[in-house]
């Protein structure tokens, strides 16, 4: 099942277990069970777990007050804790490639269904009576076309897929009054003016003028500065005038829009709006909700600070690579948003590595080299900065380590284990970056593996990358140059044999991309400020794809920051 | 019926089977108060028809056509409640459940385990609020949220779960 479905329901099973699904909701979820069996299985079997858990409740035996505060330093390790992860909407859900194709496109098909019908819904007889501004008008006669450029760009992308086509990389133009269909991830939209607008997936939206968003359905979080003033979101049922503030919109999937001011004011006006009326204000720490496209008043719901995304999430947003060459040669730079702030290093001040320990998947391709010349391979795999040569296909385990691995002898804990060349601070958001090779045709996300410590001392845990920060369709990302792969037939591959053996050279025919993703030691239990020398590496084996990883570097420690 | 034989036998069953016809029905309503309520009646039926058991079949497929009909029968009784699931929807739902009750019950088995490697901070929110039975308000402002993010801790928690679930179950196939 695709992860967006997958979200989808568990997010609606969590509003019926706690009694908080709206009719809205109800009506989706029923048209998502109705449609899939690969839905209504996840159905059963989250209401089963919710079932069970509370049958198993007693099996906890301290009062909450002991854990207040809670320090979540429990030394335990979580099977495949993504949830905690700093960004649980991109990487909170399991994505099992093990799984038949049929039901991920039933699944697939479902999501589309669902956000044409939407569409259709928004479309229908009924809006186009109202008597919106014209641009509404032109938008619901004209659905996607014409194309036309606007001075409307993609400021940043997280985990960000279309169902049509989108800007992925930033700077590239929205065209205006084209229907954008984001299924999962975040974008951020830099208006000429000055305003920026998050946009969640699943979101529908338009770019209407150069000042002027159309949100079909989604949540919208918008900022606009001192200038901006004037920016508009419209609805299917409201339109919403920014008067220099931040604020959220929420439209569900019958357009009902949902307002939080979290500081200046807006004003919101209703699509069918009476001669006169000077529309409802919204003042800082105020939410209303708006039912029809003739609600003026709105009625006031519990305001929600939370309902605002001013960032995206701290992550590796881009990198650089030497020369002029249209390929991924030598990593040259890496631009990093670390505690909301972008941050840029040269290749030359990250923290490098040693590889001390090293088994591979028996049977597979454990080297990507270029020619090695006079250099050894060590060398090559540690200090180079290629973005195309390393100890690739590492053993991995489906369940992640929750004790020490086996760095020597015959019971080598399968995995890379790696030192850095001096500690790793842990600071806000990522602390090292790791890059991985993928072929076009795998998962464009990339493949997932764990990450735990050397030493699981107290509250230390193992921790699942689910997803990469940038994926081989987010256009950052460029295609390695032709590399050279050793093959081993030394039944389980060892580091020392790796190194000293001359391995069987293959060339792949396929073009791999380097995929880039940030880690924070945070999601190890490290706290801030701690000194970490090295880090385990596994493949999770629950997925079918090995990964790759061919360069990792830490980040230099943050000073007065 | 009234045989003591027989009773004993429906005793032993319905402990036997308890959790897996709570299951059934918990998800076919979406909450334990109006499961365990329908538990009750389905008891009952599954008493009064006890002679009609075969016993060299399985229990539960048989027990789940009782349930499947007494959650009918509440839906009906109950019908100016909000109801969540359309009745088609729930008629999908339970042939699921019947045509993947093995590996529903594999799951259900391992989860234990699982919930053995929560950290003590989610067990003891979840022993607090399921055991305890504290009101929501009472933990939210305890743990200093809302009471919207205490919903997504629990569905954070019940996702967690359900990967850990997964992986082990992966591991088994290996």
């Amino acid at each position: 099942m695709e992860d967006q479905t997958r979200r989808l329901i568990e997010s609606l099973v969590a509003d019926l277990i706690e009694g908080q699904l709206s009719d809205e909701r109800r009506e989706q979820l029923n048209f998502l069970l109705r449609d899939s069996e690969a839905c209504r299985s996840l159905f059963n079997s989250l209401m089963d777990v919710q079932a069970d858990m509370t049958q198993l409740a007693g099996h906890s035996q301290e009062p909450l007050a002991a854990i207040l505060p809670a320090s979540g330093n429990s030394g335990k390790t979580l099977i495949a804790p993504n949830a905690d992860r700093r960004r649980p909407d991109l990487r909170g859900s399991v994505r099992s490639r093990n799984s038949s194709l049929l039901p991920w496109f039933i699944a697939a098909a479902s999501f589309a269904a669902l956000l044409i019908v939407l569409v259709v819904v928004q479309n229908s007889p009924t809006s186009t009576e109202v008597a919106g501004p014209a641009e509404r008008q032109k938008n619901q006669d004209i659905p996607s076309s014409p194309v036309v450029s606007s001075d409307v760009r993609l400021a940043q992308a997280s985990g960000a897929e279309y169902f049509n086509d989108g800007p992925v990389s930033a700077g590239q133009e929205f065209a205006l009054q084209r229907e954008y269909v984001l299924t999962s991830g975040k974008i951020m939209i830099a208006f000429p003016s000055g305003a920026e607008a998050v946009l969640e997936g699943p979101s529908v939206f338009k770019v209407m003028k150069a000042d002027r968003l159309f949100v079909t359905l989604g949540h919208c979080s918008v900022h606009a500065p001192e200038g901006a003033e004037g920016f508009q979101v419209d609805t299917p049922k409201s339109h919403v005038i920014d008067l220099g503030t931040r604020f959220s919109v929420n439209v569900s999937e019958v357009g009902v829009t949902d307002v939080h001011v979290i500081e200046g004011a807006a004003k919101v006006l209703a699509n069918v709006s009476t001669k006169g009326t000077v529309g409802q204000l919204l003042t800082n720490g105020q939410a209303r909700r708006f039912e029809t496209d003739r609600d003026e008043a709105g009625e006031a719901i519990p305001f929600d600070r939370s309902s605002y995304v001013g960032d995206l999430p701290d992550r590796v947003l881009s990198y650089r690579v030497g020369g002029d060459s249209p390929v991924a040669g030598d990593l040259a730079s890496l631009r990093v948003q670390r505690d909301g702030k972008p941050i840029e290093y040269r290749v030359e001040d990250l923290i490098g590595i040693r590889v001390i320990s090293f088994v591979g998947v028996p049977g597979t391709i454990n080297i990507a080299t270029l020619t090695t010349g006079n250099r050894s391979v060590r060398e090559l795999l540690e200090n180079d900065k290629s973005l195309a040569t390393g100890l690739i296909n590492p053993g991995g385990s489906a369940i992640p380590l929750n004790q020490d691995p086996i760095l020597t002898g015959d019971s080598t804990t399968p995995g890379m284990g790696i030192q850095f060349v001096r500690p790793v601070i842990n600071g806000p958001g990522p602390d090292l970056v790791l890059f991985e090779l993928q072929k076009n045709v795998e998962a464009a996300t990339g493949d997932g593996f764990h990450v735990c410590p050397l030493k699981f001392e107290a509250g230390l845990r193992s921790f699942t990358v689910k997803q990469f920060d940038l994926s081989t369709k987010s256009g950052d990302v460029l295609p390695t140059e032709v590399f050279n792969l050793l093959r081993f037939d030394t039944g389980k591959p060892l580091l020392d044999s790796l190194l000293s053996d001359p391995g069987q050279i293959r060339q792949s025919p396929l073009a791999h991309y380097a995929l880039p993703v940030g880690i924070d030691l945070s999601d190890l239990g490290d706290a801030e400020g701690q000194a970490v020398d090295g880090l385990f590496l596994q493949d999770d084996a629950s997925e079918e794809r090995q990964f790759d990883p061919v360069f990792i570097g830490g980040f230099p420690e943050m000073r007065g920051e | 019926m009234g045989d003591t034989h027989e009773s004993q036998l429906l005793v032993r069953l319905l402990t036997q089977h308890h959790q897996a016809l709570f299951r059934y029905v918990h998800a076919l309503l979406g909450n334990a108060e109006d499961a365990n309520d329908v538990l009750q009646e389905t008891s009952v039926a599954l008493f009064s028809k006890l002679d009609q058991f075969d016993q060299s079949r399985p229990f539960l497929p048989w027990a789940y056509r009782f349930a499947y009909l007494e959650v009918l029968k509440w839906r009906e009784k109950n019908a100016n409640r909000p109801s969540t699931l359309d009745p088609d929807v729930v008629e999908l739902l339970a042939r699921s459940r019947e045509v993947g009750d093995d590996l529903l019950q594999r799951r259900s088995r391992v989860l234990p385990d699982c919930f053995r490697l929560l950290p003590e901070k989610d067990l003891v929110v979840i022993r607090t609020r399921y055991f305890d039975r504290s009101p929501v308000d009472d933990i939210a402002v305890k743990l200093k949220m809302s009471r919207r993010t205490l919903f997504r801790e629990f569905e954070r928690i019940r996702r967690v779960l359900m990967d850990c679930i997964e992986s082990k179950l992966a591991s088994e196939e290996i």
